[in-house]
């Protein structure tokens, strides 16, 4: 029926183009339908898998996020949103500059690797924070070898970032299983946990540190990305090369510098996982939370404050929907990431509702091509 | 003798897992589509052959001879069509919302693989490893030509298919108008626009149909490799994110593809079909499941700098609006 109203008017009945004057306002309205929208999406879907669920879903979701009687869960929801933020924060400057580094997974695992290697193997008569430094610093060497090898491509033959950031990922696991090979020769191929290394613990728990400290960095990153003179060679770069040239920035220059230091951050993220949260090893320890970065990164615009509500909406959803799962029995994982696939994807919809309209061409001319 | 023929016999089968992936991701970054779905597509396409699989087996009464044909035909329309709806909503979201392929992308395969490890782990597997040893051999008689035979002979019709597809889609991509106007929205989709080309109609149905192409290839590897004996560590992933190195190593070329999917297959059995022999020195099979992405990275920087001909579509992950021109 299109093909024919399109044969009758010479064009379709509507067509896309861009949104004049952004209206704040009614983009964070299509926004928070969206969210809303999402959630609602995860608790039918638990419904029909599982007939007159739907309330017990969401209530178990609330109970899995924010059950102020058990400080642990509040900590480990705090603990999600806090490393995907620091992710995500990390990604914008290098996004900005229009580096598509996918590879966080990678840089972050390799920096797991380089603390666990650590303080599993310094003399366990050495004190638990010069281990913890040690730590910190091979795994802030390894992660920015990582990040900064696909930059200094890119900066020198122009070599495709995102596949080469990609490849790197994967190196980087099949890496760190040949290292647990390598370490563990009793056949368990499990790490085991760490005995030096380890965070002190505050309110009964390793995490709180981990979040102090990616709140921090959050803070030192904010101030880079926004204020001063690096964060702004950054977005020139990312505007035009040709301006950057022109106002006399080098752009291989900033591009190097802005991959060393979102290496040197991976690297204390990747530090922060091993002996903080899990105080052992394994290649899948990063659990996708690189990927899930990348897309926090991209639809919070690159704007810190909009990348912290978007990390604390997914992970809510993260443990919400695995808490919500587990309870009415279904497989939780699985179903955790149908729900984030859901959630993100509503979330780019709504970028397009935001950005551009849908508009009629001529409206009577429509309705007479219908009527044939 | 009989153990290098039974290497490059599984070498093969697994190939064709890679060859799927690589050439409908290959008619997908053509057109300008990174795609990083395609892990996520393969798992919906793998659901979809058995789902396909599923309702035939529900359909015959228990304890009927399966027909040969349909055990392959169902599973394959059922992995096409899961295949290309992973497609479709690929480019609906990049083509007509605009959106960064890389989000879609990483999106899309987050969504796949949990949907469909979710349902597969639900599905009812009986008679589904009959069903699999039944679509093993395209020629029941392969044994007749020898090792040749052994080879090339005895593989599903899935491989003979795989095989065709890509030579069909190397044609098209190298001989054909439709193929030049495909090259040409992956090279520079406004000058395509300039020419008359329908940049939007040509991303959707490359996509579609790429998409298509790569669902067979999970649907393959499920059903004729694993059996049946579907876990949650299938990994059919793997090999879409294997996929996607095959298509850089083979320069966007769908007949060097056939190559290096074998050379990729032989990679990557290696450490398990050899690890009687290897002994302790364990670090010999990851060194060999490293081999493949090592050899994409070095090709994709040796591409970057010396062959300024085989280079990535100049467009490659460049949404196209018409007004932004």
């Amino acid at each position: 029926m299109l093909e024919k109203i399109k044969n009758k008017l010479g064009h379709f009945p509507f067509y896309v183009t861009k949104r004049m004057g952004f209206s704040k306002l009614k983009y964070w309205l299509i926004r928070a339908g969206g969210i809303l929208l999402a959630f609602l999406l995860a608790g039918i879907t638990c419904t029909l898998l599982k007939p007159g669920s739907f309330g017990l879903f969401f209530s178990e979701m609330i109970r899995g996020c924010f059950d102020f009687s058990d400080i642990s869960s509040i900590i480990d929801l705090l603990v999600t949103f806090s490393i995907l933020l620091l992710i995500s924060t990390n990604l914008t400057p290098t996004f900005k500059m229009r580096f598509w580094n996918i590879g966080a997974e990678g840089q972050i695992l390799m920096g797991c690797m380089g603390a666990a290697a650590m303080a599993k193997f310094m003399p366990r008569d050495m004190s638990n924070a010069s281990v913890l430094i040690i730590c910190l610093l091979t795994s802030m060497i390894l992660s920015t070898i990582w990040s900064l090898v696909p930059a200094i491509f890119k900066a020198f033959f122009n070599t495709n970032e995102t596949l080469f950031t990609l490849m790197l990922n994967y190196i980087a696991s099949i890496l760190s299983a040949l290292a647990i090979s390598q370490w563990i020769k009793s056949g368990s191929q499990s790490f085991g946990v760490l005995f030096n290394g380890v965070f002190p613990s505050i309110l009964d728990n390793t995490g709180t540190l981990v979040v102090i400290i990616s709140l921090v960095i959050f803070a030192g990153l904010f101030v880079y990305i926004t204020k001063g003179k690096y964060g702004y060679e950054v977005s020139v770069l990312g505007e035009s090369i040709d301006t950057a040239r022109y106002i006399g920035i080098n752009p291989k220059k900033v591009m190097i510098r802005t991959s060393l230091i979102s290496g040197v951050v991976f690297g204390v993220i990747g530090f922060m996982i091993v002996c903080g949260i899990h105080q052992s090893f394994s290649p899948t320890i990063v659990g996708g939370q690189g990927f899930t970065g990348v897309l926090i990164a991209w639809l919070g615009h690159f704007n810190p404050m909009e990348i912290a509500l978007f990390s604390f909406l997914s992970a809510v959803m993260q443990q919400g929907t695995t808490t919500a799962a587990s309870a009415v029995n279904i497989s939780s994982t699985q179903f955790s990431a149908i729900c984030t696939g859901v959630f993100f994807f509503i979330i780019i919809a709504c970028e397009f509702f935001s950005r551009y309209q849908i508009k009629m061409h001529h409206k009577e001319k429509v309705k007479e091509a219908k009527e044939i | 003798m009989n153990y290098v023929v039974s290497f490059l016999s599984l070498a093969i089968k697994f190939a064709t897992v890679f060859l799927f992936g690589a050439t409908g991701e290959i008619i997908n970054q053509k057109s300008g589509h990174l795609n990083m779905g395609t892990p996520g597509i393969m798992y919906l396409g793998a659901l979809g052959g058995i789902i396909g699989e599923r309702i035939y087996l529900d359909s015959i009464p228990a304890g009927a001879p399966l027909n040969p044909f349909m055990i392959v035909f169902l599973p394959l329309i059922f992995s096409i069509l899961f295949g290309a709806i992973g497609g479709a909503v690929f480019s609906f979201f990049t083509v007509t919302l605009h959106c960064n392929q890389n989000v879609t992308g990483l999106t899309l395969t987050t969504f796949g693989v949990g949907l469909a490890c979710f349902f597969i782990g639900t599905m009812d597997t009986s008679r589904m490893p009959e069903a699999g040893l039944a679509m093993q051999h395209a020629f029941p008689n392969y044994a007749a030509a020898g090792w040749f035979g052994e080879i090339f002979f005895s593989q599903s019709w899935f491989t003979y298919l795989g095989v065709v597809v890509a030579i069909v889609a190397a044609i098209i991509l190298k001989y054909t108008r439709v193929g030049l106007n495909l090259r040409a929205v992956g090279e520079n989709a406004s000058a395509a626009d300039s020419a008359g080309i329908n940049v939007n109609r040509y991303r959707y149905i490359s996509t579609i149909i790429g998409g298509a192409i790569t669902g067979i290839g999970g649907a393959f590897y499920e059903l004729d490799n694993v059996k049946g004996m579907f876990n949650v560590a299938d990994g059919v992933d793997a090999f879409g994110w294997l996929a996607l190195c095959i298509v850089i190593f083979s320069m966007w070329k769908p007949l060097i593809a056939i190559g290096a999917s074998f050379l990729f297959a032989c990679l990557s059995i290696a450490p398990t079909f050899f690890a009687p022999y290897l002994g302790g020195a364990g670090y010999v099979s990851y060194i060999l499941k490293l081999t493949p992405y090592l050899a994409t990275v070095i090709i994709l920087i040796i591409v970057s700098i010396y062959d300024k001909k085989n280079q990535p579509p100049a467009n490659l992950g460049v949404s196209y609006f018409r007004e932004d021109r």
